[in-house]
């Protein structure tokens, strides 16, 4: 396992680098300039920061500093945010999003696990058909439509809650909701054909003539082989989760990541975009190597260390 | 009879699968017809009658320049049907194969395939999109070369993670044990197995990607005017949803009506073509 | 087989576990609010909100109306505008020598926040930072009218000394300038880059100085108090200013909300005072809204050369860059595509620009300007006559590009602007193609376009406008070289007497009219809506949206 555990931090080290050389290559590769604003500054200005900040050098030469930076865990300078730096904002940002992101998985995943259970285990019935109907509502209605309604009726009309803005555990409720609901309606949808295939394979059936009781399936045997696709979800979803979603955090005006991560690529704040693409990275990285885990102790079939 | 004529009559067997499919096919006739029989172009304005409620000459009245909504909505569902389709069918497909590939294979294989996923997942997907349109052009099948170069790692990771316990199986087993090839195990023993998977997968790539581009096209790197879509529609309405509701609500309507129509055909799909569920 | 725990226990404990990592970071954050929670209570405090945060409070590196707000708040500069006029800010009087070259600032007994006081030394320290190559400013060429300053900052001269800003003593302020500039004075007050900065402060922040709250320091109405980015900056009264005893509020907050339709909601709730801009469209829900001017002017750039040379030869002629404009209807085009309250022009002169007696738009008319209402049939001819012309024939037109931005009501301006040609003059062959800022501004540099919806800063003087199309200045990108109107534009400014420069300008604005590359098109309104029980707050003055340092919160 230790040798296995090496194996695959070396092979993550490994994928960072591509990924940051891929992040690098790519965003450079967009054409403009990030100091463009809507109102165009003048050519002579333009060239004096590139200048300043180093864009005028060969590309070769800037991937080597960057990758040097890096390598001090030092992200640089963000373009557009004069002088605050790529670690700093992070620090700042990710914290919120984290809090929002959990919260959201916190009570979707439970809700969706239990949704699709029942629903396969009721298949064909009134309450199947009528969570199948709210999963696909779910699916159906983009993010910042469902944020947009939820803001207007529980803000604005019913004034339960604050209608945006960040800092106390009222703030959390609309937009984690808002996050929360497709996650169900995907869940709920997996979760439900994931189980009807189980149903149907051998060592249910032979639980069932051994005489175990439907719960006791259910949990002992079905649920376990079930939730492979779930987990497999799982660790990019968190991932992803943790470091906000723009239109929530736009539409909520939540001081999270996920902003900077749509803002920085259209401004082309190079720095902030490729600091925030390797910070992902990291997570995504870590979060599958649970994932892989996690396999393990779903179904000890598995052996992915040789 | 086949595999796939089984499956074909199992499915038409299914009444809900198949008024949801019926429904498919009218709105896609519809979005065929409907714009050469109404007396407007999409994209002719009026600029003196602007947010016109539904009347007789408009059925769902008009938009901010006085264009008419029926007609637009036939024309913006054109590009919504193509790129929902096809932005869920093309990644998924290779998401199947590459995942299959990757866990049957196992091992260094598995091990390449999935950081490479990691690290592609991990690059924002506005950069590959802004990317390929500026180098493109920008039309419905960009934003499908788009989705597809970003969308199929998901299904990928799911069929892989599949495919990793379903090869520890007795069938598969007994397959290699006569002798079969690695390409014929993925695909005829593997690949069908993750089939109602993956088939529930696609139908709910549908609403992402139809909603994928309604995103692209807010932040400009959709359809370019002044061609519409659904999401496009929506998009604007949602802007001003509290003085003009229905400038809103009749594209989100067909949004959510057809995709519902989708995912119903989907689960009936699932059960005509799962070998295990048919013939119950 | 010894791990029997189920997965499904294991996500929410680490949910959880995680939850109360980033909830003990978010509660650090979200204290500083809460302590100030009861104070706020009783204090008078102004809350609004913005879509997006400042970039940088460092006066060199502030760009945005965000920054710009804010830093008037928190700065004193030499003037100030209150009200639309320009007022005594530090300086309390200043001298103009008779050739309008030299500038003497008398400053009067002033304060920083920590009680220091402000110093010509102060105002020459930010001034000579602001033109510095090593300080790499955005917005460093709004001081290039001073002598020198453009040659120091492109690296010419390399002696701060010879740059026309000296400190004589403590008190006075003298400014020289390379060539005599009318509106100099509204240039220093109208600019965020003219705050002062101290010297010690800006060296011990380093790189840091104007990113939080830190590392900042007030001389103005107000003191920073916190900055939490992307959410929320609190701006509290300050004791040191020299006029506090003409500040009424005891807080602002500028809370940070970027979807527009969010702010009306806070408003709705009560959760903000003002709205500073309604989204166009849904100023009817608030009847007691107020209109100002947006401070800019919309207009059509045409790119002469053409996107390629077949529709240069198109867009190259006069007489078909004619017939485009002269088949808009700007008074319903602006109306329903554009914002119900902008203006309609067919000129370029801002309301906003004064005159000697008047403002210049009603005191120097420009005779034989097309109509509001457009004239369809005189455009059909114009084309006839371009397609004469250019040997072009209708049904086998080069394809046009329409470049504009890629949000929502740009892209309704081109729909309306392209369907509008098509029904007025049978033109089919005109493109929309959307981009993102960066990409929307690197097309106009390099030519890749040749339609190009312009909004440009009216700024406070006719010239600040004109001057961008002279042949050689970097922001010209359609192509258009004409010595007469270089030499035209640059006689006019050498005017010393106001009435004949404006005079000479109005010509100027008249031969680009006639020949240019441009069509204008409107003068922007936005609207805003207080709510009452907020009194004193001037939504009117030049440079920053709001003016709430007069304003009071009534309970």
């Amino acid at each position: 396992m230790l040798r296995y555990l090496a194996y695959r931090a070396l092979i993550s080290l490994l994928a960072l680098w591509i990924l940051a050389t891929a992040s690098f290559f790519l965003l450079r590769a967009l054409p403009g300039s990030p100091f463009q604003t809507e109102i165009p500054i003048p050519p002579e200005i333009e060239a004096h920061l590139s200048h300043y900040y180093g864009l005028d050098r060969p590309l070769l030469a800037q991937y080597a500093t960057y990758l040097d930076r890096l390598l001090h865990g030092d992200m640089g300078y963000s373009l557009k945010y004069a002088n605050r730096s790529v670690n700093g904002i992070i620090a700042e940002a990710f914290p919120v999003s984290a809090a929002l992101g959990l919260t959201a998985i916190g009570f979707a995943v439970p809700v969706g696990i239990v949704f699709g259970v029942v629903s396969a285990r009721l298949r064909g019935q009134a309450v199947d058909y009528g969570l199948v109907a709210l999963a696909v509502l779910g699916m159906s209605v983009p993010s910042f439509i469902v944020g947009a309604m939820l803001q207007y009726w529980f803000g604005v009309r019913l004034r339960w809650l604050p209608v945006a803005e960040w800092g106390s555990p009222a703030h959390v409720v609309l937009p984690a909701f808002a996050l929360g609901l497709t996650m169900i309606a995907s869940l709920t949808r997996t979760m439900r054909a994931s189980m009807l295939e189980v149903v149907e394979q051998e060592f249910v059936k032979t639980a069932r003539m051994k005489g175990l009781s439907e719960w006791q399936i259910v949990f002992r045997h079905e649920l376990r082989n079930a939730l492979i696709p779930i987990v497999t979800h799982l660790g990019p979803l968190v991932a992803f989760t943790v470091t906000g979603s723009f239109v929530i955090e736009q539409l909520f005006a939540i001081p999270g990541l996920g902003r900077y991560f749509v803002m920085s690529v259209t401004s082309l704040d190079y720095t902030t975009a490729m600091g925030l693409t390797v910070f992902l990275g990291v997570l995504v990285i870590a979060f599958n190597l649970l994932v892989d885990l996690a396999y393990t102790l779903v179904d000890p079939r598995i052996q992915i260390a040789r | 009879m086949s595999y796939w004529r089984k499956a074909a009559v199992t499915l038409g067997r299914n009444p809900v699968a198949m008024g949801s499919l019926a429904f498919i096919a009218l709105i896609v006739a519809f979005a065929l017809v409907a714009p050469a029989l109404s007396p407007y172009r999409y994209d002719q304005t009026d600029l003196l009658s602007p947010n016109q409620p539904p009347s007789p000459e408009h059925l769902f009245g008009t938009d901010n320049l006085g264009r008419d909504l029926w007609t637009r909505i036939w024309v913006g569902g054109r590009v919504s049907l193509l790129v929902g389709l096809l932005g869920a069918i093309v990644p998924s497909a290779l998401g199947v194969v590459v995942g299959g590939v990757s866990g049957y294979m196992g091992g260094k294989v598995d091990m390449v395939i999935m950081r490479l996923i990691d690290v592609g997942l991990c690059i924002p997907q506005l950069v590959y999109v802004i990317l390929l349109m500026i180098y493109l052009g920008s039309g419905p099948f960009a934003i499908v070369t788009a989705l597809a170069l970003t969308a199929w790692m998901g299904p990928a990771r799911t069929v892989r993670g599949l495919i990793l316990s379903l090869r520890e199986q007795e069938f598969v087993l007994a397959a290699r044990a006569i002798g079969a090839s690695a390409w014929r195990t993925i695909f005829v023993h593997l690949i069908p197995n993750t089939l109602g998977i993956v088939v529930v997968g696609v139908t709910m790539m549908i609403p992402a990607a139809i909603f994928a581009e309604a995103y692209l096209s807010f932040i400009g790197l959709g359809v370019q005017p002044p061609m519409t879509s659904w999401g496009q529609l929506a998009n604007a309405g949602v802007q001003t949803f509290r003085l003009y509701p229905l400038q809103f609500f009749v594209p989100a309507v067909f949004i959510s009506v057809t995709v519902l129509a989708f995912n119903l055909v989907g689960d009936g799909l699932r059960d005509a073509l799962d070998p295990r569920l048919r013939g119950r | 087989m010894r791990v029997r725990r189920s997965i499904v226990c294991l996500i929410p404990a680490l949910a959880i576990l995680l939850a109360a990592c980033g909830g003990a970071a978010g509660g650090g954050s979200s204290e500083g609010g809460g302590s100030s929670e009861p104070a706020s209570e009783t204090a008078k405090v102004f809350r609004v909100a913005y879509t997006f945060e400042p970039g940088s409070l460092d006066p060199a590196l502030a760009t945005d109306n965000a920054a710009g707000s804010v830093l008037y708040h928190l700065s004193e500069g030499l003037v100030r505008y209150v009200g639309g006029k320009v007022v005594p800010g530090i300086a309390e009087s200043w001298d103009v020598s008779p050739d309008g070259l030299t500038y003497t600032f008398h400053l009067r007994d002033a304060k920083w926040q920590d009680g220091q006081p402000v110093t010509a030394h102060d105002f020459a320290y930010s001034f000579l930072r602001l033109v510095s190559p090593d300080t790499a400013s955005p917005v460093a060429d709004v001081a290039f009218d001073i002598a020198n300053a453009a040659a120091y900052h492109a690296g010419q001269v390399s002696d701060a000394s010879q740059v026309g800003v000296k400190a004589l003593d403590a008190k006075t302020l003298e400014i020289r300038l390379d060539h005599p500039v009318p509106y100099f004075v509204s240039l220093l007050a109208g600019q965020s880059a003219f705050y002062p900065v101290r010297k010690d402060v800006v060296e011990a922040a380093g790189k840091s100085y104007g990113t939080d709250a830190q590392h900042f320091i007030s001389d103005g109405p107000f003191t920073l108090e916190s900055w939490q980015h992307e959410a929320k900056l609190r701006l509290v009264k300050n004791p040191a200013y020299w006029n506090a005893s003409a500040v009424k509020l005891d807080a602002i907050e500028v809370s940070v909300v970027p979807d527009s339709n969010t702010i009306l909601n806070m408003y709705d709730n009560g959760d903000i005072d003002a709205v500073l801009n309604i989204p166009a469209g849904q100023e009817v829900r608030y009847p007691d809204h107020g209109v100002r001017w947006g401070g800019s002017i919309a207009f059509l750039e045409f790119n002469l050369a053409g996107k390629d040379q077949a529709a240069g030869k198109l867009v190259g002629n006069l007489h078909f860059r004619e017939a485009l404009s002269l088949a808009i209807d700007r008074t319903t085009f602006v109306h329903t595509a554009v914002s119900a309250l902008s203006v309609p022009t067919t000129r370029f002169a801002h309301p906003t620009w004064p005159g000697t007696a008047m403002p210049y738009a009603s005191e120097y008319a420009v005779p034989d300007t097309a109509p509001l209402s457009g004239d369809p049939q005189k455009a059909k001819g114009l084309l006839a006559q371009a397609l004469q012309e250019t040997g072009l024939s209708a049904d086998k037109l080069p394809k046009l590009t329409f470049v504009v931005f890629d949000n929502l009501p740009r892209r309704t301006i081109a729909e309306a602007l392209v369907e509008t040609w098509r029904q007025v003059l049978g033109l089919q062959n005109i493109d929309i193609q959307t981009l993102p800022i960066p990409q929307a501004i690197q097309a106009g540099f390099q030519g890749q376009f040749d339609i190009y919806y312009q909004t440009m800063s009216a700024e406070v003087d006719p010239y600040l406008f004109f001057r961008y199309w002279t042949s050689t200045n970097g922001l010209n990108w359609t192509h258009w070289k004409d010595a007469t109107y270089d030499q035209m534009l640059d006689s006019a400014n050498r005017q010393l007497d106001p009435a004949a420069r404006l005079s000479a300008l109005r010509d100027v604005e008249a031969y680009l009219l006639a020949h240019g590359p441009l069509a204008p098109i409107a003068y922007d309104r936005t609207t805003y809506v207080v709510r009452s029980g907020v009194s004193g707050l001037d939504l009117s003055t030049p440079g920053p949206d709001f003016d709430a340092i007069a304003a009071d919160v009534g309970r």
